[in-house]
């Protein structure tokens, strides 16, 4: 049992009252010492709940014969207990016993009672404490930079100069900026720190990565003539690079579980890349006159396979011509 | 520099009569009107005319010749089509669809209650520069007649047809044009705009009479008849171009596929743009002819196009990357829509040919309702050097299997490259 000095008495806290909001969190803890403690909307209440619902003497905690009991003062809408919800009169505590009255609910805690384990907060130390420091918003910048003016400089055949290179990457940087900003609002409003820093290095890494690896499995890809993988490794590329970017800005912007963390991260990635991949891919089956072609092209000297005879290559193509008559099949 | 674009070919119906000297136009149109009728496909649910053509007499009793194009609502989609004739006098009646020629764009049908004298077809094509009177209904306004010349046979074209100089317009298609004694020498068929028009031989007309039976033809006997004919024509098109070696060009380093045979029409061009640091060689070649089956649906076609792309400016990765934005779009394409052909399925791999390495990429697509015919698309880049770079496409329309394996194989097979500073 915890020592606690209540409105100057030196007693023993037998237990904690919690006050709980309509999303489950803690809005209030109240140590109890074991003797008598009233609930109500009244001012004269241990425990005042601002519910309409709520009687001005709603109910009271109390111990009998060393039983921790709760008990209902005859209120208007009833107190109710455990998971189950069920209409108390009088009921014994434990350790967790939800009580909910009116609108509002409360959970007793014993005070011996256990607590979850200690979070390790990995934005402090380990991999993730990195991002904070200012030398990785600088690589991560110029990670970003690069990624972006390769990709310009690939996607433009023409003489290569800096007005058009530096129009080219505007719109992408600024939807790096609004991004980074998206995240340190959020950041801002759930833990009162807005981590802007960090956020726009995990952007600009994220930036980088993705150009990166997209590069390197298409020269893989291409090197060893697997065309055909093309649209689902992009498809798992993209979703796998995307959840672990919006995972390292929630473990900065949350206090959530990381279990719950990886969970959100994943299901917004596919939310945000896997959709519209998977869409493309289920528009490819949709009906065009045109032949949906991707072929990866990269300089001789990067392919590896063997290439097939024509004759082979032809053989294999039968494939084609099978697929084609059951599309025909109604 | 611009691109060549295909011959444009637009269907018409005419109607016409022929003159000779001591036989003025007027006379030929008023010996000859009542042979010609107007052509009208009717949607049963609009109850009003979706088509019109012309067509004409010849044969047995009541038996109208006319184009295939001009009824291929009703050959596709008898429980939604009907057709009716509508002569130049007012009479009106129905048609019966007894059998077609696909190939050549022809069909007979038998009309209710109206059998004028048929008219004749001529055994032998007029002298090149004869006057010749094509008849029909343009434009739905009428019974019209057109006085023009014959200039032979078409030399590159890959479905024999008669060069008629002289302006058939929209409407006129399945009409006859007439020699100077009223012989069919040909059914107006399609033009090229300023007089230059196109007719179907008086032979194939002749022969699909001749085969003609006196009795309506079934949906499924149609459909049979129709790809019979198409597998047909693509068996003898592969058939002439397998059997000889592939004539081939050269374009800087490598050798090509040029003109397969003379129907096929090539065109070629270059460019150096600037401030685009490509440089581009073009050498495009295509039949000049199809053969229709529906609005969307052209077959028996051949298609191929060599762009020979070179830099001297950009890097290998960036000039490849221009080479993969470049051979995601079809260069060359098939109409097509989904109740007519399939989706394309398309596989992509390393090719070896000649110590050359090509990605190949090839598709095909089925028909639906012609068993046995595809489209195929095969587009290739060769992989040689890093300043330099062929890629070339082959398009094949309506044939079999087996046969687009052969010529697609040939394609490639009559490529080759050799180093032009060695």
């Amino acid at each position: 049992m915890t020592e606690s000095r209540v409105q100057g008495v030196h007693s023993v806290v037998v237990g904690v009252i919690e006050m709980l909001n309509r999303s489950g969190q803690v809005t209030q803890r109240e140590p109890w010492n074991g003797s008598m403690l009233r609930v109500g909307r009244a001012y004269d209440n241990d425990i005042i709940i601002n519910d309409p619902y709520v009687c001005p003497h709603h109910l009271e905690l109390l111990t009998e014969s060393g039983c921790m009991l709760v008990r209902d003062l005859g209120s208007v809408n009833g107190t109710y207990a455990g998971k189950k919800r069920k209409p108390v009169a009088t009921m014994a505590l434990q350790d967790g016993t939800m009580i909910q009255v009116g609108h509002s609910q409360l959970r007793f805690h014993l005070a011996s009672g256990e607590v979850a384990a200690t979070w390790k907060d990995t934005t402090r130390q380990g991999l993730l404490s990195w991002l904070g420091k200012p030398w990785i918003l600088l690589l991560a910048s110029l990670v970003a930079l690069v990624a972006l003016a390769a990709d310009a400089a690939l996607d433009n055949p023409e003489q290569l100069q800096l007005l058009t290179m530096s129009s080219d990457m505007l719109y992408p940087l600024i939807a790096v900026l609004i991004w980074a900003g998206f995240w340190a609002l959020l950041n801002r409003v759930l833990t009162h720190q807005a981590n802007f820093p960090v956020h726009l290095a995990i952007a600009c890494l994220g930036v980088g990565v993705l150009f990166f690896v997209a590069q390197l499995v298409s020269m893989v890809i291409f090197a060893l003539g697997l065309d055909d993988w093309l649209p689902w490794l992009r498809l798992f590329g993209r979703v796998a690079i995307l959840t672990v970017v919006i995972y390292a800005h929630l473990r900065y912007a949350t206090v959530v579980s990381m279990s719950h963390q990886f969970v959100i991260a994943a299901l917004a990635a596919v939310v945000m890349f896997g959709t519209p991949e998977i869409g493309s891919v289920i528009e490819r089956n949709e009906f065009s006159s045109l032949p949906y072609l991707e072929p990866l092209l990269r300089p001789p000297g990067y392919r590896l396979a063997r290439g097939e005879t024509v004759d082979d290559f032809f053989e294999q193509a039968q494939l084609l011509r099978e697929k084609a008559d059951r599309d025909v099949r109604p | 520099m611009m691109r060549f674009p295909p011959l444009m070919l637009f269907f018409l119906c005419p109607c016409l009569q022929a003159q000779t000297e001591g036989v003025d136009t007027p006379e030929v149109y008023d010996h000859w009107r009542n042979r010609v009728v107007q052509i009208q496909v009717i949607d049963q649910q609009a109850q009003t005319k979706a088509a019109t053509g012309s067509g004409f007499f010849v044969g047995k009793p009541g038996w109208v010749l006319t184009n295939y194009h001009v009824i291929a609502g009703l050959a596709n989609q008898p429980g939604q089509y009907r057709a009716r004739y509508l002569s130049d006098n007012g009479q009106s009646g129905s048609l019966e669809l007894l059998s077609v020629d696909a190939v050549h764009d022809l069909a007979v049908l038998r009309a209710e209650n109206l059998a004028p004298s048929p008219l004749y077809l001529a055994a032998q094509a007029p002298p090149r520069g004869s006057r010749l009177y094509s008849m029909g209904y343009p434009y739905d306004i009428g019974l019209s007649i057109v006085e023009g010349t014959y200039n032979g046979m078409l030399e590159k074209s890959l479905y024999e047809k008669l060069h008629f100089t002289g302006s058939i317009n929209p409407g006129m298609s399945g009409g006859p044009t007439l020699d100077h004694s009223g012989e069919v020498v040909g059914v107006n068929v399609s033009t090229a705009g300023n007089q230059v028009s196109f007719l179907v031989p008086a032979q194939f007309a002749a022969a699909l009479i001749n085969s003609t039976r006196d009795q309506p033809v079934g949906e499924g006997e149609l459909n049979r008849s129709v790809t019979a004919q198409l597998l047909q024509n693509q068996e003898e098109i592969s058939s002439r171009l397998l059997s000889v070696d592939i004539p081939t060009t050269q374009l800087n380093g490598y050798r090509v596929p040029a003109a397969l045979a003379p129907y096929i029409s090539c065109w070629g061009d270059s460019e150096e743009d600037q401030p685009n640091e490509l440089a581009r060689v073009y050498y495009d070649c295509q039949t000049q002819d199809d053969i229709f089956l529906a609005d969307t649906l052209y077959t028996g076609v051949i298609r191929y196009q060599h762009d020979l792309l070179s830099t001297d400016q950009l890097h290998p990765l960036r000039f490849y990357r221009q080479l993969e934005e470049q051979s995601s779009y079809p260069q060359l394409h098939l109409e097509g829509e989904e109740k007519t052909v399939t989706n394309y399925r398309c596989h992509s791999d390393f090719v070896d040919h000649s110590e050359v390495t090509y990605k190949v990429s090839f598709c095909i697509r089925r028909y639906r309702e012609f068993a046995g015919l595809y489209d195929s698309y095969l587009t290739l880049t060769s992989l040689v050097r890093n300043d330099e770079a062929l890629q070339s496409t082959l398009v094949l329309g309506g044939f079999s299997w087996v046969n687009i394996k052969k010529l697609s194989a040939r394609f490639i097979e009559a490529m080759s490259w050799s180093d032009p500073g060695s």
